[in-house]
């Protein structure tokens, strides 16, 4: 048996904010480790404020986009360092692909919504954006539903199906890491379900990690768990084992919901 | 809950539904009162001759034919010329600086220009344009002293309009690879284009009713304008003269009628083409 690849390393991750001034400086991460396997889902469980989002969005580099902050630590993609100064964050972004918690819809035709990333790169080939549409579409378990009205603006489309456009839209760069930030979040439980059994799908194809406020949504669909608090790493296994076993006594304690 | 009350509320209630009621009858009652008035007294005159004509006798006959033209090209080369501008200064100020002096000096400079009275733009424009860079009376030279004036109102509805664009879609544009002006041109500003668009019809209102700053600027030919550096005189002007020298208080109204018409025209327009972009 050859030993998995690991794509995603972190290694003694931290991360603060820019204080507002006159406030001292909180930490919004310490010391995060953790490695991930190609091919596997990992979840960030942890109840609000504890450093989830901000780790998600360190590991593509959209954290400096919007907020100013200090990291110290390595990330490692598939070995190499993306906080080196060798690293162009706007081709990184394309392997590390993200969808936010919001569904957002961009102000164009569903169409040019998922082949907006594509376009960017530089694909122009009528034949290949139409080959991207259906792959992406059909692998975000939307195909089915708007195979026929594929120039429709894009806003139009109900939350869940938005929902499942970003995850289309974000796989159509074909990225190596796909980041999901709470895709859940606004969504109703059959929209839920049609983005869970998507995730399930897309293994084959890309190693995902999920934010997810929902701890059963990560014991039903994450092959390893991460758990924080306090922007802290609490306990990171194999999912069946922290939902049957977890080490911590706090673990124990978020995953049977006496607090959180 | 106390019944009395209960009816004292729903009395409370009935009278501000009412009143609210009246009030947007009284606004709704004033336009279509000047409407009307303009309706009942250039009416008779309208034809489609008065469209294709020249005008006779100083304006006491024929038609306006380039009168509208003049208008047309007034108002369409002053948004040509205010409205990349005014976008971009809104870009620049929302997206490409962080807030500081320089933003609070532009924003400053940009609200006291649109407080100035239209008559010091025209003598400016005169000035300016007219004299010193030897424009003449002309379309240019008016377009231009326009743009000046309807600048502040562009920048400020761009502004504003950018602004309310959600942060999520700009990170959305950057998870997905693109660069800053990438997410300037292809996500931001579609999606302030209906805000944009309020703003430009504003302008463009203000441009095609404007007098005092196109009398400078413009002149007041009747000729029709073959070239931007031609003399000629807006719809707003034609009856301004009109109506004061005396000469045809019939023609002047059927002029007003046109301009009030072209106005409305654009206005729907402009809400037809933002349906159809939301529709397609």
């Amino acid at each position: 048996m050859t030993t998995p690849a690991i794509i995603l390393k972190a290694e003694k991750v931290g991360y603060t904010y820019e204080p507002p001034p006159g406030k001292p400086a909180e930490p919004a991460l310490v010391d995060i480790s953790l490695e991930v396997e190609t091919g596997t889902i990992l979840a960030i469980i942890g109840p609000g404020r504890s450093g989830k989002s901000t780790f998600l969005r360190l590991i593509n580099r959209l954290q400096e986009v919007a907020h100013p902050g200090a990291m110290t630590g390595r990330i490692l993609v598939n070995g190499f360092d993306i906080y080196s100064p060798a690293c162009d964050p706007f081709r990184l972004r394309r392997q590390v692909a993200f969808a936010f918690d919001k569904p957002r819809a961009l102000e164009m035709s569903i169409y040019d919504n998922v082949t907006f990333g594509p376009r960017l790169a530089g694909i122009t080939a009528k034949s290949e954006l139409d080959g991207i549409v259906e792959e992406t579409l059909r692998a975000a378990f939307l195909w089915d539903e708007v195979k026929d009205r594929l120039s429709l603006d894009a806003t139009r489309l109900s939350g869940g199906q938005k929902q499942r456009l970003s995850i289309a839209r974000s796989l159509a760069l074909k990225p190596k890491l796909l980041l999901l930030d709470e895709p859940c979040s606004a969504l109703d439980p059959i929209s839920t379900a049609a983005v869970e059994q998507a995730l399930a799908e897309l293994k084959s194809r890309t190693t995902c990690i999920l934010v997810t406020n929902n701890t059963k949504q990560a014991a039903r669909v994450a092959d390893v768990t991460a758990f924080f608090l306090m922007a802290r790493l609490v306990e990171i296994g194999p999912t069946a084992r922290m939902f049957r076993s977890p080490v911590d006594k706090r673990t124990d304690d978020y995953l049977s919901g006496r607090f959180g | 809950m106390d019944p009395a009350v209960r009816t004292r509320n729903e009395r409370i209630n009935r009278l501000g539904i009412g009143l609210s009621y009246l009030v947007t009858a009284a606004v709704g009652l004033l336009l279509a009162a000047i409407v009307g008035y303009l309706l009942w007294n250039g009416w008779p005159r309208l034809s489609a001759a008065f469209f294709l004509h020249h005008p006779e006798d100083l304006g006491r006959g024929g038609g306006i034919l380039p009168v509208i033209l003049s208008t047309v090209l007034l108002g369409g080369l002053s948004l040509l010329i205010a409205v990349p501008l005014g976008v971009c200064t809104a870009v620049y100020l929302t997206e490409y600086t962080t807030e500081g002096r320089l933003t609070t000096a532009i924003r400053f400079g940009a609200e006291c220009l649109a407080g100035i009275p239209s008559i010091i733009f025209g003598l400016f424009g005169f000035i300016l344009f007219v004299v010193t860079l030897g424009m003449g009376w002309s379309i240019l030279a008016g377009a231009l002293t326009l743009a000046c004036m309807v600048l502040p109102t562009i920048i400020r509805t761009a502004e504003e309009a950018i602004k309310a664009v959600p942060a999520g879609l700009r990170d959305v544009g950057y998870s997905l690879g693109a660069t800053k002006s990438q997410v300037v041109w292809h996500i931001v500003l579609p999606e302030a284009r209906p805000g944009i668009m309020t703003g430009i019809i504003l302008a463009l209102g203000r441009a095609l009713g404007e007098t005092a700053c196109v009398i400078f600027t413009t002149g007041v030919s009747l000729e029709t304008p073959m070239s931007l550096l031609d003399p000629g005189r807006p719809m707003a002007v034609h009856f301004y003269i009109l109506a004061r020298e005396g000469l045809s208080m019939e023609m002047a109204y059927t002029t007003a009628l046109t301009l009030v018409g072209l106005i409305l025209l654009v206005n729907v327009g402009a809400a037809w083409l933002l349906a159809r972009k939301r529709s397609s």
